[in-house]
């Protein structure tokens, strides 16, 4: 999932547990400031014990969600509502960080055949909300996986994950062929309606277990979705339902009324959840997602002097958390994503696809201006490289001071480093003097859109002509960044948390060849460099947990080599909440958990 | 009737008639300098606009001789450990803005963007909107008919709707027109200019309709006068006075038009400084970085007055009749 697209896991908790931790990393002075500021905000990941019920919590947002549709959305955003309305074969507790628990598996999956064979018992009594009413099976998962590879839904990580599953290429293939027809993959097999068993050409059933617990390891009845499933993009998104606690309001056709693309998403209580199946005690009555709130400085104003409103997809303006750090210091947490953030180079296509010059932006860029545009040393060290704090790998890839390459020893940048690159790449002058205009689409609104400016900046310094495209942040994706056809040679805004505990979430979708789509695709860079790719295939199927934190650092390292973009960030994101609200965090999201929050006078 | 031959040439416009009463008016054009110069108030708008041209031309002198950097330069030290932006100081007179940027460059550099605009855009209206007036309102018939209605078809569409629908579509890729426009200063002009002609040209037809049937015009068409020679010699110097004084009326919306454009993010793109895209970065800090909107909307308000000013002074000037007492 992309920085605000992943799904992740949040080796955070550890932070909070211990700025210890930081120190015995080999914290640079830079890092321990900052964990001693982070812990002054340190993220509720529980509900209090006098918690209430009742009341309507207002979620406000700058965008939209990306897809509502389980199968497609991959967007951290999207993945707050997905949790509440999606209930997955495992999941996530506010506090679990590490490994998923059971929640539509009835008790442990079971992992065997040398770790090729995957076996879940589904939980009994479970049932969708309305219209379809009726209890979850096995085959729901199934189909839910199948219609990942359809064109209309596009898993972004199906292949990722699940792309060892028997017979899944030739599936992948006939779903390219028809469009319409969910294939099937003979490595999904249901014995009954309560088992569950996939079946692996590759050790790699641990994996998939953890994978299972985004959005696509939610169920989907075929015999309701498959009428939507034929439209290319699929309409599921538009008649969705669910197994959470809460549901998006919906007429009696199973039409969505509670969504209205850009503007509202409204949860009420799905009437078919059984709270004594479910570890959530949802206490809300009712979450109203209100979205367009473009000027993200007045809504987080909005929010902290309001009531019953926490911040959805934005994070408040430097100014304003300034002020909520000063002022409003009960209200704000610092929530850790396990991620990282970067500005992409498109290495496919001219001129980005000369590696000289991609160290030259790298060697320019001035990581420590990018990161006060987000609100300085408060919300993250700076990034050296990829795979982030606390993950398996990190320390193998260099830790926060990275593997040493000149073109990232700078934080503030290099412009003599970076004209010595230029000359390598064959301009002799130090700066860019090609033809071509270079196009770079952000964000058009609040951090994101201050970030592409101080990297615009660095480029028309460097010689760049820039045609600069400021958008709305789901466009940003869903229409550029993610379409490779779309030729953007800079994305500014794009970043990725980890999937859950493994450092292959951070560096396999993002920086595979194999992982390169057409549409939805999250390799933004499209970096395709056989050897990566190899060593990527190779550290999937390690288990011991040493040989996997060299492998992944030594990618992370082969990777960042390749300067296919520029690290500046593992962050943490700022929630904030009215004074009213119990704002509990989801240590796995990095945001709210619309299942535990509630409200103080509800 | 005429055999189309010329047989005399026709005198020429010389202007407004002179009454005979004014003492020491020899010209035309001292008489309207001398009544022009009665209103101290546009005198002083009109000197403020010269300086502000001058600035606009010499903005990259301006901001070196006073020690600013350039309009686009980063300073991150000027930004506090949040990166929120600083006041006026004695390095940076007018603060900074979110990004470090020097809020006094950019408020000089944006005179370039609403002075281009208010001059390109205005300029090429006022083309579009004279020709088409002429034409209509001598041709009469269905030329008339078709300009007619389309000036009421325009007129009919919020303008700003269709303003900031037309910069959208051109600000994608690779703009508009098969990359002849491209996103940016060319489409803030462009869209002003086609959504800002239809008044002019409703003006225009109008006084074309009164003046073709005017003796002089008469007494040209019997004289032979070609139907060019009339619009050109005999027509359209008598509307010099309606145009001069409804384009610089014209100008000063012009300058709130492409601010608001810039406002609403379809104006100019970033980093070119603009008053307008200016006050809308402004919009959600001013409790705490006032002077980011203050001196952006200050020089926007002076350069609007000043040119409403002059262009009060200018109908009053060149139409005494109106002149108010």
């Amino acid at each position: 999932m992309g920085i605000q697209s992943l799904r992740t896991m949040s080796v955070m908790l550890a932070v909070v547990v211990a700025s210890i931790g930081f120190a015995a990393c080999g914290s640079s002075d830079d890092n321990e400031g900052t964990s001693a500021s982070q812990n002054q905000f340190p993220p509720l990941n529980e509900a209090p014990s006098d918690a209430k019920e009742g009341g309507t919590l207002t979620v406000l947002a700058a965008g939209d969600v990306d897809y509502l549709d389980p199968g497609a959305g991959y967007y951290q955003f999207t993945y707050m509502v997905d949790f509440a309305t999606q209930r997955t074969l495992v999941s996530w507790p506010p506090d679990e960080i590490k490994t998923p628990q059971p929640d539509l598996s009835d008790g442990e999956p079971q992992v065997t055949d040398g770790g090729k064979t995957l076996t879940f018992k589904i939980k009994q009594g479970i049932e969708y909300s309305p219209p379809v009413d009726r209890e979850i099976k096995s085959q729901d998962f199934k189909y839910a996986i199948e219609r990942g590879l359809l064109p209309g839904v596009a898993t972004g990580y199906l292949s990722s994950y699940l792309g060892s599953l028997v017979g899944f290429e030739a599936a992948e293939e006939a779903a390219g062929e028809s469009g319409a027809e969910a294939p099937n993959i003979p490595g999904i097999t249901t014995p009954n309606d309560r088992t569950l068993v996939l079946k692996f050409t590759q050790p790699v059933a641990a994996t998939a277990m953890q994978a299972l617990s985004l959005p696509l390891g939610a169920p989907v009845p075929e015999e309701y979705a498959k009428q939507f499933d034929q439209e290319s993009p699929s309409t599921y998104g538009q008649h969705l339902v669910g197994t959470g606690p809460y549901m998006i309001e919906n007429d009696s056709s199973g039409k969505l009324t509670g969504y209205t693309p850009g503007k509202e998403i409204k949860l009420v209580r799905n009437p078919n959840w059984d709270p004594a199946s479910d570890y959530r005690p949802a206490y809300l009555d009712a979450i109203n997602v209100r979205e367009g709130f473009e000027d993200t400085a007045s809504a987080s104003r909005k929010i902290l002097t309001g009531q019953s409103q926490v911040n959805g997809d934005f994070p408040p303006d430097p100014p304003v958390l300034k002020e909520a750090s000063q002022k409003y210091e009960d209200q704000l947490m610092l929530a850790p994503q396990g991620g990282n953030r970067y500005i992409s180079l498109n290495t496919a296509i001219p001129p980005f696809d000369n590696i000289n010059l991609r160290k030259a932006v790298v060697a320019a860029s001035d990581r420590e201006a990018l990161r006060l545009t987000r609100g300085g040393e408060l919300v993250g060290p700076i990034a050296t490289h990829y795979i982030p704090p606390e993950m398996p790998g990190f320390e193998e890839a260099g830790g926060y001071e990275g593997a040493g390459f000149d073109f990232l020893a700078n934080p503030e940048g290099d412009a003599q480093l970076a004209a010595s690159y230029m000359k390598k790449a064959g301009y002799p002058s130090g700066k860019y003097t090609g033809g071509e205009s270079v196009l770079m689409v952000s964000d058009d609104t609040g951090v994101g859109r201050k970030t592409a400016e101080v990297e615009l900046a660095t480029l028309e310094k460097l010689g760049f002509d820039v045609t600069f495209r400021p958008v709305t942040h789901d466009t940003m994706y869903t229409r550029f960044c993610n379409v490779p056809k779309a030729e953007v040679a800079v994305c500014p805004n794009v970043g990725w948390l980890k999937d859950f505990n493994d450092p292959q979430t951070i560096l396999d979708p993002t920086f595979n060849g194999a992982a390169i789509q057409p549409v939805n695709n999250s390799n933004w860079p499209q970096l395709n460099v056989p050897k990566i790719n190899k060593a990527m295939d190779r550290a999937k199927l390690i288990s011991d947990p040493e040989e996997l934190a060299q492998a992944w650092g030594e990618i992370d390292t082969m990777v960042t080599a390749q300067a296919p973009a520029v690290p500046w960030i593992w962050d943490y994101f700022p929630a904030i909440g009215s004074s009213n609200v119990s704002n509990v965090i989801n240590a796995f999201n990095g945001n709210t958990d619309l299942s535990y929050t509630s409200l103080t006078n509800p | 009737m005429s055999n189309g031959a010329t047989t005399e040439a026709v005198a020429p416009f010389q202007g407004p008639a002179l009454p005979e009463s004014t003492p020491g008016a020899h010209t035309a054009g001292q008489l309207f300098w001398r009544r022009f110069r009665e209103d101290r108030l546009a005198l002083a708008a009109l000197v403020f606009l010269a300086a502000l041209t001058l600035t606009a031309i010499a903005a990259p002198l301006i901001v070196a001789v006073i020690g600013a950097p350039g309009p686009n330069v980063l300073d991150r030290s000027s930004l506090d450990s949040f990166g929120t932006a600083t006041g006026p100081s004695t390095s940076h007179w007018f603060g900074v803005d979110e990004l470090g940027r020097d809020v006094l460059s950019r408020t000089i550099y944006g005179a370039r963007i609403s002075l281009a605009v208010a001059f390109l855009a205005t300029g090429i209206s006022v083309l579009i909107g004279v020709a088409l007036g002429l034409i209509a309102g001598f041709r009469r018939g269905w030329v008339d008919t078709v300009v007619s209605r389309s000036v009421d078809v325009l007129l009919a569409i919020p303008y700003l709707l269709l303003a900031t629908g037309l910069a959208a579509s051109c600000s994608f890729g690779d703009g508009c027109f098969g990359g002849t426009l491209k996103p940016g200063l060319g489409v803030v002009i462009f869209v002003i200019a086609v959504t800002s002609w239809t008044f002019i040209a409703r003006i225009v037809r109008g006084e074309t309709l009164s003046l073709r049937e005017k003796e002089f015009v008469e007494a040209a068409r019997a004289a032979g006068a070609s139907n060019s020679r009339i619009v050109f010699r005999e027509i359209l110097p008598n509307l010099a006075a309606p145009i001069i004084v409804y384009a610089s009326i014209l100008i000063p919306q012009v300058i709130l038009y492409e601010a608001a454009l810039s406002f609403l993010g379809v104006g100019v793109q970033p980093p070119t400084a603009s008053w307008g895209q200016m006050i809308a970065d402004a919009t959600g800090v001013f409790d705490t970085a006032w002077w980011y909107m203050l001196f952006p909307g200050l020089a926007l308000l002076f350069t609007v007055l000043a040119f409403n000013l002059v262009g009060d002074a200018l109908q009053d000037a060149l139409n005494p009749k109106h002149r108010r007492s």
